[in-house]
């Protein structure tokens, strides 16, 4: 067990010095015996005060002999090394008892490798921002000056450090207050209090976040002993579901070399839940769904929805770039999304890798917008943010539509040619159809058009005319 | 303890107060709410003597609520309140010289309790010495603890089961210091049932006429206002007697003399 690791001790020296240990030990009790005893029968008086101080003295002074050696032999075996990665987990390897398993091996293997993740997952993120597919070089000049110099390991951060962040984002929301607690050590667990709603218990581990409980605001926080009960769910189902979302917010906001950043992002969104009780949801408008308020907050733009109201959106969206009549209100409900997305931190999000297909924007850009000029300001970057997720909605629409049109052949055709295409091939579809059926008009599905329709009235769009003929729909999908 | 509602609910047409309750009890079902046993609540009334005569003596209302059923809770109307464990009913026999009980008078609400989601619906039928006076349902949100937070989703929950007949905002929570947004709690609640068991009309004769000529009770109009009874016996004359002390009843049904002798109905 311990000959895998190198320990920094000499081991000679350590078995002298407990030899010596047990010599001084033995030193001792010899000195405390023979005054127990006290002294011998000899002739006279004298003669046993002067053997009694004799033997009292070569006992003190083997005692000191001892010590002075235990000294020495101590100062050579030398201390354990200071580096070593598992603190308090390294003192497994002092256990002599050899277990069915070898726990101290496989840890140390563990965490070797996990250091080596690390490092190997930093070098290919510098390499990957260094060849960088963003469109504008403005970008890459802001996060470049961005980045820290120094780059110190976020796995280990001194306590007081955790603590003044915590301090911080506790200071940005008022009706938020975020306690502290370190109940286990140097893990912090944080008690979030929002407002009259809820109560959420965050552990962490350094400045990254493990796990989080949600309960309500009536529940009980504590555990009989009085401290912090991390682990017991919500005794109500709002609650449960709340707590499900935050994990799922924990996975989706992640930034490795910022997880202060996290943190803030995180805070933020959990904040939108003070009008829990209060919202309706943003796409079916009630206020219950299976008795469940809309517990879903969207990442980007922290709108309200119920659980299931959320995945129709998703559809609807990816939909919605098809039918340009459709465009001016959707995309002013995109934009003014982009604009509240900029809360959650949005410029260091900007920084880290973008994960969607970045050949086809490039091959995009190539062909239609121009660069971004270099010495735009900091505000400006906020409208490439913006402009740039224009684009990409864009992009994907155009290379669905590339899709669905049956006489384009697979590579690359640039957006003019698609539309000209679609054009052509829907004048075609309409001049059929009206061979065949006069009386026929083309409509979008109903529900569809349903949901567009109930789109379009909440932002107080005008009607849509001439789109329903309520007699005969030819529907297509 | 969460945001509490408690309303009214007329009896249907050409029903019976259990008919009424089972539509409710069904339409709960059919939204997917899972019957969770009974509640009670009960309100007992107590006339507080040694008072100035010529001044309304006060009333005191000792209610207690089977969700918390080690508590007690003593009000007077619009006034203070006190929350106190069950002993205290004991303390009350005790204090007999200072409040009278009217014994006729305790309200009694009883019924099934429902779980849906995080509501708690509570379908009761409010009584009066055995005889049946309206429906109450009590709606209770339990998460949240602040009214205003939570209308109007109680609201549209209750539209899904009661149909038209959906309550505005109980006025003990605009009444309120801080209003709407003070966290609320079991005297609300509480306060809410008083309210209900005072508006409670008298129900009407006919339907607590018994189908034999036999000695029967009837009892006068609400809590507040005194008592009447009424005593009906085959082929005699109607007779009204009050007991010593208490105030004369509002709504005679016939202006009738005291009996002075003879026959006495019971408080």
């Amino acid at each position: 067990m311990a000959d895998v690791v190198n320990v920094g001790v000499n081991l000679d020296a350590f078995s002298h010095a407990i030899s010596g240990i047990q010599a001084l030990r033995s030193s001792v009790s010899r000195v405390f015996e023979s005054l127990k005893d006290g002294m011998k029968n000899r002739e006279t008086l004298e003669g046993r005060e002067k053997q009694f101080i004799a033997e009292f003295q070569d006992n003190l002074q083997a005692v000191n002999r001892d010590l002075n050696e235990l000294e020495r032999l101590s100062g050579l075996v030398g201390r354990p090394s200071e580096s070593h990665p598992l603190h308090n987990s390294g003192l497994l390897s002092l256990d002599p008892v050899q277990d069915k398993t070898p726990l101290y091996s496989q840890l140390l293997q563990a965490y070797k490798w996990s250091n080596k993740l690390q490092y190997h997952a930093g070098l290919a993120s510098s390499l990957l921002n260094q060849q960088s597919l963003k469109r504008s070089a403005n970008q890459m000049g802001a996060s470049a000056k961005r980045r820290p110099k120094v780059q110190p390991s976020t796995l280990v951060l001194p306590p007081q450090y955790v603590d003044d962040v915590i301090s911080r984002i506790g200071r940005m929301f008022p009706d938020m207050t975020i306690e502290l607690f370190r109940p286990n050590g140097t893990s912090a667990v944080l008690l979030v209090t929002l407002g009259k709603v809820l109560k959420a218990i965050v552990v962490m581990r350094s400045l990254f976040i493990d796990r989080t409980v949600v309960r309500g605001f009536n529940e009980n926080v504590y555990n009989e002993d009085g401290k912090l009960d991390i682990w017991t769910k919500s005794q109500y189902q709002v609650f449960q579901k709340v707590t499900d979302h935050a994990t799922t917010a924990l996975l989706h906001y992640q930034l490795p070399q910022m997880p202060d950043v996290v943190v803030r992002s995180f805070m933020t969104w959990l904040r939108s839940y003070i009008k829990l009780f209060q919202s309706s949801c943003q796409r079916c408008g009630r206020f219950l769904q299976d008795g469940l308020p809309p517990t879903w907050r969207d990442f980007r733009t922290l709108e309200a929805f119920h659980d299931t109201c959320r995945m129709k959106c998703f559809h609807l969206e990816a939909r919605s770039g098809l039918f340009t009549d459709w465009k001016p209100e959707d995309q002013q409900r995109q934009g003014d999304a982009d604009q509240t997305l900029l809360t959650i931190d949005s410029e260091a999000l900007i920084v880290s890798p973008e994960r969607e297909e970045e050949g086809e924007e490039d091959d995009y850009e190539g062909v239609k917008q121009p660069k971004m000029k270099p010495h735009q300001s900091l505000k400006s970057s906020c409208c490439v943010f913006l402009e740039r997720h224009r684009r990409k909605r864009i992009t994907q629409s155009c290379s669905k539509l590339r899709q669905l049109l049956p006489t384009i052949h697979g590579g690359h055709v640039d957006m003019v040619t698609v539309l000209e295409t679609t054009v052509a091939f829907l004048e075609t579809v309409q001049e059929l159809v009206r061979a065949e059926h006069p009386e026929l008009k083309l409509c979008p599905p109903a529900e569809l058009h349903a949901d567009w329709m109930l789109q379009s009235g909440e932002q107080g769009g005008r009607t849509e005319d001439g789109r329903r003929a309520p007699e005969q729909l030819l529907i297509w999908s | 303890m969460g945001v509490t509602c408690v309303c009214q609910v007329p009896v249907a047409e050409g029903k019976s107060v259990q008919q009424t309750v089972d539509i409710l009890h069904k339409k709960l079902e059919q939204l997917g709410a899972v019957k969770q046993g009974s509640f009670c609540v009960d309100c007992e009334t107590y006339h507080a003597t040694g008072n100035v005569s010529g001044q309304p003596s006060k009333l005191l209302y000792v209610m207690h609520n089977s969700e918390t059923p080690l508590s007690c809770l003593a009000l007077f109307e619009g006034g203070p309140c006190l929350i106190a464990d069950a002993n205290f009913d004991v303390l009350m026999v005790k204090l007999k010289s200072h409040f009278q009980n009217a014994k006729g008078h305790k309200v009694e609400c009883r019924g099934s309790r429902y779980r849906y989601c995080d509501f708690l619906i509570k379908v009761g039928t409010v009584t009066m010495s055995s005889s049946a006076r309206g429906i109450s349902v009590e709606v209770e949100y339990c998460p949240c603890v602040v009214p205003g937070d939570c209308w109007n989703l109680m609201k549209e929950f209750m539209q899904s089961f009661l149909g038209p007949s959906v309550p505005e905002l109980p006025s003990v929570f605009a009444a309120k210091p801080e209003g709407l947004f003070a966290p609320a709690d079991s005297v609300d609640t509480m306060t809410q049932y008083l309210e209900l068991f005072n508006k409670l009309p008298t129900p009407p004769m006919r339907a607590r006429l018994p189908l034999s000529p036999s000695p029967m009770r009837a009892a006068g109009s609400g809590l507040g206002s005194g008592v009447g009874l009424f005593n009906l016996r085959g082929g005699q004359q109607p007779a009204l007697s009050v007991p010593d002390g208490w105030m004369d009843v509002g709504d005679v049904l016939q202006n009738v003399p005291v009996g002075a002798g003879g026959d006495r109905g019971h408080g």
